[in-house]
């Protein structure tokens, strides 16, 4: 008979540590109801752009979104396909603006940078062209290659001309141009073959060897003294730049608090105002988040540079958020009762991260037994779910102390990195340890940690170096690494009030052993010990997979469960938009009634943001497209010489209304989610196949041909396949707008084929246009 | 023989050299394609072609350098501007010796742009002298052993030297550098050191530059220091000009004996107006001479292809010909 042993605790659920990093690993976002906001200015900006570039403040506490929030906004502005939107993120670490700077432009890699110096080039280049009928045709193949290399090779383009009226634009956005100048003459520089490269780190704020002596001193430094203000002025030229290109900018400033200096709030303020004027100015949004401690101090007169005239509250979470945001994180069953889950929401004062962390200590507190959990556990937890570097820091002063009054010495020799610290103590008699201090926000990176220590293990032995190691987890820890780590050290879980303890019996344990002899170890005791670390790092990488999945899935279970609690208002946001873009259509068609080919271009692209930011109506983005398309060819219209154009116009007209027509009908009456599903079109499938199978199988039965039982069977059974097949790609391709409007697609590219056609001037023999052409033969 | 189509009444192509620039040194007849469009900015040192292609102003200082400032964009004649004035000076100084250089980011000191300046004016003058090619070459390396290392070499007293060789070897000789100023990638004060670099040295500094505030730059910089300069702008071309050249080429080129109904023929007034329509919505168009011409050349071939497969069509050239062949260059 065994004696069954006790189910071990489940892994705590919830991080130590909350923190989102802007560009980390792309998970789900669950769009929340403080978000939709801000969202709104985002998309009324990518709509109307370059029109008005609003400036948008967020506050929020520490850990209450905010890095969350401008994530999200980040993947909105680049998902809206219709405004090609680009993002510049940094977080402001010190009050020098130049680091935001730098920061700023690492996200515009070199080649980035020349896609928008080639767009706003080919923007200039096209208007020059189009500008006189003679040249429309040229106009035409840049539209259509994206390339100016035609045009240049037959001079009707100047490089040079454009790149240097180019600088010239540039250098005028801004009202004093000593930087605006060089800053445009480097973005005029990236292309070159051999300092392109140079330009690029000159104008990313890290110097760079170029020649001319317009920018030999660097950015920054040099003569220039104000450095926030070259920042405004540099952002603003770039900002140009790409309002040139007519390519929307989003410009995201992260923890401002870092640089606005208590002694100078008043020039912290004024540039603010500057770079939201003047990135304004540029057709550029700005989005600054900070903390309210940040935003408080600040004199009145920056609000009216940001929308609604004051700074967005972040975060917040509602109860029922609050619930959503722990329900992400539990499995099964698992559950808090609603009377805790308010209580946390008091007690964090709906801030995510503090939501979080109090449900780690919770958690601790109460061994996964979620019901036990009383009112007074939680007044507990909050208490304890302090900062954890503070707690890191209390570990290593604890640390020092012990030391001391053992007379060891203690060193650090090495730096384990962000999450690890490692310092070595050595007894009198020449005993060593060796005492990680490592910090884990979560399960992933409580993993990861584990990974570190058996790094270190394994350098250890490699050098032959016998030397013991405890291993001090703060933050988040669970049984399951800890007996792993147990194999290869001594494992301590901080707790405040035990530490100091657990640390003495671990180092006197090990400082009693004799002091290892110097020189590589036996090659048994090499073998075991590599055979441990490897199991160890084997067992240690399942265990971060299993959690980064499950880390993932939270993600996906918030999100999820966020739309089904926002649906309600993202029903309300839908049908409002499907109202405007409705009204839209009446726009775009007095547009076409008008015959502005412009003013229907701009309604259509401000419909289609909108149909991809709230509605996502796959058909109406098809006819949308569609409907430029035929803009297109109306525009060639002007251009090719056809023998009746004035049909063709008809048809091209006539061919827009209907699509005004059917986009209309696409947004009244949308094919519903239930025949979009994968699994309505499995059941259709399946039905017929298995009413197919049956009624041939009954054929066979009752007609005089002879089959046998088997083969008829199989015969069935193999129609009944077939024909579930056919329906279900048939209802796929259904399904398609590229299948059910088909028809309006082929018109188009016949009338596209039928300009030009009828040219009787159009037949081979040699190019028109050449420049001498020569004598005909009745004149030689 | 005629030029296209019979019923054109031209005896030879109205726009021979339309994709290259005109060099009446090389053929004086080409001086009769030369039109007057161009923006005399210092009339009383350079200005106006008159109908046989001579500039009519030319007054060269005497003895230190005269700067010419060509600006305009690709195609607007500027090259073709630049061998004028060399035919000019050859008229009046004897063949020039021509160095041409295009400034470069690569290039920017005027220690490397100086010795490449020399090595391209030893190339020149060996075609006319070994003996005083060889002259420069000695001093040119006595200059370099005489300069100390880790000394800024002084390229002007180089220059100096070289001139020198050059008015005892080929005495009356102009020197002529040419400095081509049209990368965008150069910064604007590159050309005003590369023709600092000269003054002294060369006979006549031509800076040819892509915009006309570089050439405006360059030109108050050395008005300022009393130093003797002509800027010509050549700007694209309007349909007016455009149709006095058109005059001017079709009455040259008329066949003897040929009685047009028009002087444009077989061009027509709206032909001519097609060439220079702007697109909706746009203001006046203005095209580079070059290009003009290139579309007119490509109008006139559609036509005369247009009219083998239509024999009873008219030869004239009107809108919609004109409007036709610019959907087929």
């Amino acid at each position: 008979m065994t004696v069954s042993e006790p189910a071990p605790a489940p892994e705590n659920r919830f991080p130590a540590k909350a923190v989102s990093t802007y560009g980390g690993p792309a998970r789900c976002f669950a769009e929340l109801s403080y978000m939709h906001g801000v969202e709104a200015i985002l998309v009324d900006y990518l709509k109307n752009y370059p029109q008005a570039a609003p400036a948008v403040a967020l506050s929020g506490g520490h850990g209450t979104g905010k890095t969350y929030l401008l994530t999200w906004l980040g993947k909105r502005a680049t998902e809206l396909r219709s405004a090609g939107a680009r993002v510049i993120y940094a977080k402001t670490d010190s009050p020098n603006l130049a680091d935001a700077y730098r920061s700023l432009i690492s996200n515009l890699t070199r080649r980035d940078l020349l896609e928008v110096v080639h767009a706003a080039l080919l923007r200039r280049g096209l208007s020059r062209v189009q500008a006189a009928a003679a040249t429309q045709s040229d106009g035409e193949i840049i539209d259509q290659t994206g390339s100016m290399e035609a045009a240049y090779a037959e001079k009707v383009l100047d490089p040079n001309e454009l790149h240097l009226e180019l600088r010239q634009t540039l250098q005028g956005r801004s009202v004093a141009t000593a930087v605006s100048q060089k800053i445009a003459y480097a973005i005029g520089l990236l292309d070159h073959a051999h300092y392109g490269e140079a330009a690029y780190d000159w104008l990313a704020g890290q110097g760079g060897a170029l020649p001319d002596e317009t920018l030999k001193a660097p950015l920054f430094g040099g003569e220039q003294v104000d450095g926030s203000q070259v920042v405004v002025e540099a952002l603003e030229t770039i900002a140009a730049l790409f309002q040139v290109a007519n390519i929307p900018l989003l410009v995201m400033l992260d923890q401002v608090e870092n640089f606005i200096p208590p002694d100078d709030v008043k020039g912290a303020s004024s540039v603010m105002k500057k770079l939201a004027e003047q990135l304004g100015e540029q057709a550029a949004m700005v989005v600054m988040a900070g903390t309210p401690a940040a935003w408080e101090p600040l004199p009145r007169d920056l609000w009216p540079r940001f929308q609604n005239r004051k700074a967005f509250p972040v975060g917040n979470l509602t109860v029922d958020e609050t619930s959503l945001l722990l329900g992400a994180y539990l499995v099964g069953s698992e559950r808090f009762n609603p009377e805790i889950v308010g209580l946390i929401n008091d007690l964090s004062g709906g801030n995510a991260r503090e939501v979080l962390q109090i449900a780690h200590e919770a958690w601790e507190a109460c061994n996964g037994d979620l019901d036990r959990l009383t009112g007074d556990d939680i007044r507990q937890a909050a208490k304890a779910a302090g900062s954890l570097d503070d707690r890191a820091n209390l570990a290593q002063q604890i640390l020092n102390d012990v030391a001391q009054e053992r007379k060891l010495s203690i060193w650090r020799p090495e730096d384990g990195g962000g999450t690890t610290r490692v310092w070595t103590v050595e007894a009198s008699s020449g005993t060593r340890a060796v005492v990680v201090v490592a910090v884990a926000t979560d399960a992933r990176a409580e993993s990861l940690l584990a990974g570190e220590v058996a790094g270190f293990a394994r350098r250890y032995q490699a050098e032959g170096d016998a030397r013991e190691m405890i291993v001090v987890t703060v933050g988040y820890s669970s049984e399951h690494v800890q007996s792993l780590l147990t194999g290869i050290s001594r494992t301590i879980v901080f707790r405040e009030h035990s530490f100091k303890s657990e640390l003495i019996g671990g180092l006197e344990a090990i400082m009693a052993a004799p002091p290892a002899a110097a020189g590589p170890p036996a090659r048994a005791t090499d073998s075991e010990v590599e055979r441990k670390l490897a199991d160890m790092e084997r067992a240690i990488g399942e265990i971060l997979k299993a959690r980064e999945e499950a880390q993932t899935k939270a993600s996906e279970t918030l999100a999820r469960n966020a739309e089904a609690f926002v649906s309600s208002e993202h029903r309300q946001r839908e049908a409002k938009t499907k109202l405007q873009l409705r009204e839209g259509l009446d726009d775009l068609s007095h547009a076409l009634t008008r015959e502005t080919l412009e003013e229907e271009r701009h309604v259509l692209r401000s419909l289609l943001i909108d149909n991809e930011a709230y509605v996502k109506n796959d058909d109406f983005d098809y006819l949308g497209n569609m409907y430029l398309d035929a803009l297109d060819i109306q525009g060639l219209l002007s251009i090719q010489a056809v023998s009746d154009p004035h049909t063709i116009y008809n048809r091209i007209t006539d061919l827009r209304s209907r699509l005004i027509a059917v986009m209309r009908r696409a947004i009244t009456t949308p094919s519903s989610q239930l025949t979009n599903s994968v699994s309505f079109r499995g059941i259709i499938s399946v039905g017929a196949a298995v009413s197919t199978a049956a009624a041939f199988y009954a054929m066979g039965v009752f007609t005089p041909f002879y089959m046998a039982q088997i083969e008829l069977m199989l015969a069935s059974l193999v129609i009944g396949l077939l024909t579930a097949g056919f329906i279900f790609l048939y209802i796929e391709l259904l399904m398609r707008p590229s299948f059910r409007f088909g028809g309006l697609r082929r018109e188009i590219d016949r009338i596209r084929n039928s300009i030009g056609a009828d040219d009787p001037a159009r037949r081979p023999g040699p190019e028109v246009g050449e420049p001498s052409p020569a004598p005909s033969s009745e004149g030689r | 023989m005629a030029f296209g189509h019979p019923g054109w009444q031209l005896e030879s192509n109205p726009f021979p050299s339309a994709s290259v620039a005109l060099s009446p040194l090389s053929d004086s007849g080409q001086l009769s394609y030369y039109f007057d469009f161009y923006e005399w900015r210092d009339t009383g040192r350079v200005a106006y072609i008159d109908a046989q292609g001579r500039v009519q102003v030319f007054q060269l200082a005497s003895g230190p350098t005269m700067t010419f400032l060509i600006s305009g964009p690709t195609g607007c004649g500027r090259s073709s501007l630049e061998n004028l004035i060399l035919f000019e000076l050859a008229q009046r100084s004897g063949e020039p010796l021509v160095v041409s250089q295009r400034l470069s980011l690569s290039a920017q000191d005027n220690f490397t742009r100086g010795t490449m300046l020399v090595q391209d004016l030893e190339d020149a003058v060996r075609q006319r002298s070994q003996a005083v090619a060889d002259t420069i070459l000695s001093t040119f390396s006595r200059w370099q052993q005489l300069t100390p290392p880790g000394v800024q070499p002084d390229i002007t007293n180089l220059l100096a030297r070289i001139r020198r060789n050059i008015e005892q070897g080929l005495p009356g000789a102009p020197i002529v550098v040419s400095f081509d100023a049209l990368d965008h990638s150069i910064g604007h004060d590159t050309g005003l050191e590369a023709l600092e670099m000269v003054q002294g040295f060369a006979d006549v500094a031509i800076l040819s530059v892509t915009i006309p505030d570089h050439a405006s730059f360059v030109r108050s910089r050395f008005s300022s220091r009393q130093r003797p300069v002509a800027w010509i702008n050549a700007p694209r071309i309007q349909e007016s000009a455009f149709r006095q050249y058109l005059e001017r080429r079709m009455g040259a080129e008329r066949a003897a004996g040929s009685t047009p109904p028009h002087a444009t023929y077989p061009l027509s007034d709206e032909a001519i107006s097609t060439l220079f329509a702007p697109a909706e919505g746009s203001g006046p168009v203005e095209l580079s001479i070059r290009l003009a011409i290139q579309k007119l050349a490509g109008a006139l071939a559609y036509k005369e292809r247009a009219m083998a497969t239509s024999p009873t069509m008219s030869p004239q050239l009107d809108a919609e010909d004109v409007r036709r062949s610019f959907a087929r260059q």
